[in-house]
Formats: structure tokens, C-alpha cells, sequence
């Protein structure tokens, strides 16, 4: 059951990260503003933390997807994502040239 | 006394029949009287497989017959023909900020300057949040000469991050250095316990330790 539960929730961070990608398609090649995509997604009814949208942010930058824009935020030690765009890996993904385990659409 | 004993339990009867008429029968499931959800209720993932059939131009119908089938919640096709016309709202919203972002992109190119990617994108936010107003009050060359202060205070701190740099790897030498120096002084001192005369060239490498001037030069 515990398994099952797991699963279920893989899976909904896997279509987020897939709806992310979408998001990011239709500005490609262009930046788009943290903000901005999560307010997208949240018209899309994901609404994301910042915690949130900036961890599967980050596992599409880390698998090349996605890029990154960067600040570090002195006041919080903390190093913020500012703004991202679809890399030509992601638009591969997008077009199902590629698959990844992590991300579904 | 009986009369009365008979017509209160006959009006107990009439009662509860006319309460039990009053109660609406009970749907079974699966049965179109079963009641539908409002799109708010749906499951997430009901919810996400219905953005991504809109997306695709799909019809209501065969969207509640998905979703349905996907995650047994039941939805009528006028709930999600009301989403979609508040969709395709926001979908043309941002339509509208990613071509007027285009065109005041175009149109400052045309004049000769150019704006970031950041700029870009912080127009487009702007405009998607229709803070027009403020878009139109605000100058874009003062935005563009802010982005261009920001980009110097990076580079400014990488400047200041390769100075630090450097100065360690100055403490670090001369570190060394000294360290290099003490072994030469010990082994000229063992060579001295031992009995040895010192030679020329090790009598100046201490002056030029201990930083001793010639006197002759």
C-alpha cells in the first residue's frame, strides 16, 4: 500500500516536470522570469512552492533540459534561480526524441 | 379511547409515509443520477489530463469520458467547457505579453539598442501581470542601464574573488619560501655541528635569508 501511495506521488512529480517543460516551450528560446512560471503553473492548476518548482528546476538543469539563471541572495545565504529556459536537449524531450524517467507528458 | 388510539396511529402512519416520499430515492452508483464534481474538485491528476487535453484542442465530452475512465471522477462536459473558456483567457493573455514583448523588443532594436534576456523576461511578467501602466512609465533604457550596472557588479565581485585569489596564492609562496629557507639554515647547522666549514656561496645564501646586505657592494 505504502508502495503504491510512492508511486502515485512519482508519478505527479514526474507530470509536473513534463507541464514545466511545456511551459518553458512556449518561450523557448527565451528566459522566463521564476515568477512568471510559477504563476503559469499555477493557471495550469499547479500551484508550486518556491522550494518546489526550484527542485524540479533543478533536476532539469542537472539533466540539461533546462537552464538556469542564477542569484545569490546575500540577506538568506541562499543561491535563488531567477529565471530559466529550454535548452535544444529540452526541445528533444518535448518532441518525445528522448525519453527520461523523470519527466512525463 | 380506542377511536383516538387508532387515529393517532394512523396519523403516525401518514407521517412517516409522506416523510419517506419527501426523501429522494437512493442513486445507485454508476446511475446518471450519481452527482457531479466541479472542476475545483477534481484530483490533480484529473485535473492536469484535462489541461493537456485542452491543450490539444480535445472536446468536453471526450475529456469527462478520459477523465472518467482515468480516474473514475465524473465530471459534465459543461464544467469543463467553462474551464476551458477561462483557459483559452489566460492562454491568449499570454499570447498578447509574449507579443508585445516582441514588438518593444523590435521596436528598441529598429532604435539601435537591445535589451537582455533578463529584461526580456521581466517584461513579458509584466505584461502578463497587465501592470501596463508601469510598463509605460517605466523607461526601458533605465532598466537596461540597471541590468548593465548589475552585470558590472558581477563582474566586479569575480574581480575582487580573483584578487583574493591571487593574495592567497602569494601567502601561499611565501610560505614556502620560507619554509625552504629554515631547511637550508638547519642543514647549514648540521653541516656546522658535523665540523664543516661553510663555503662561500652558503655564507651569502644566509645574508640573502636573513636579508644581510654586502657590506663591500
Amino acid at each position: 500500500m505504502a508502495g503504491n501511495s510512492r508511486e502515485a506521488q512519482s508519478l505527479i512529480h514526474d507530470i509536473r516536470r513534463g507541464e514545466i517543460v511545456w511551459v518553458l516551450r512556449q518561450d523557448y528560446p527565451h528566459l522566463i522570469t521564476f515568477r512568471h512560471l510559477q504563476l503559469a503553473l499555477r493557471d495550469r492548476n499547479i500551484p508550486l512552492s518556491q522550494h518546489d518548482l526550484e527542485e524540479y528546476l533543478s533536476y532539469l538543469e542537472e539533466s540539461r533540459y533546462a537552464r538556469c539563471e542564477r542569484f545569490f541572495d546575500e540577506r538568506e545565504s541562499k543561491d535563488r534561480i531567477i529565471a530559466a529556459a529550454l535548452t535544444a536537449r529540452g526541445i528533444l524531450l518535448f518532441d518525445r526524441k528522448l525519453t527520461d524517467p523523470g519527466v512525463r507528458f | 379511547m380506542k377511536h383516538t388510539t387508532e387515529s393517532k396511529q394512523t396519523k403516525r402512519r401518514k407521517q412517516t409515509t409522506s416523510s419517506l416520499s419527501l426523501q429522494a430515492p437512493k442513486a445507485l452508483p454508476g446511475s446518471p443520477q450519481q452527482a457531479y464534481i466541479s472542476f475545483d474538485e477534481l484530483s490533480e491528476k484529473a485535473k492536469m489530463h484535462a489541461m493537456m487535453a485542452l491543450d490539444r484542442h480535445v472536446l468536453p465530452a471526450s475529456i469527462t469520458r478520459s477523465i472518467n475512465l482515468l480516474t473514475h471522477e465524473k465530471i459534465a462536459p459543461v464544467e469543463i467547457e467553462k474551464f476551458a473558456k477561462q483557459y483559452a483567457a489566460t492562454v491568449q493573455a499570454e499570447r498578447d505579453a509574449r507579443d508585445r514583448t516582441h514588438c518593444l523588443a523590435q521596436r528598441l532594436l529598429a532604435e539601435g539598442d537591445e535589451i537582455s534576456d533578463f529584461l526580456h523576461a521581466a517584461l513579458q511578467e509584466a505584461f502578463k501581470a497587465k501592470r501596463d501602466q508601469l510598463v509605460n512609465d517605466i523607461d526601458p533604457l533605465v532598466l537596461e542601464a540597471a541590468e548593465r550596472r548589475r552585470s558590472e557588479l558581477v563582474l566586479r565581485r569575480k574581480q575582487v574573488q580573483l584578487a583574493e585569489r591571487r593574495v592567497r596564492v602569494s601567502e601561499s609562496k611565501l610560505r614556502l619560501d620560507r619554509k625552504k629557507a629554515r631547511a637550508t639554515i638547519q642543514r647549514l647547522e648540521q653541516k656546522a655541528r658535523r665540523g664543516g666549514s661553510l663555503t662561500g656561496k652558503e655564507v651569502q645564501r644566509i645574508r640573502e635569508i636573513y636579508g644581510i646586505c654586502d657590506e663591500k657592494k
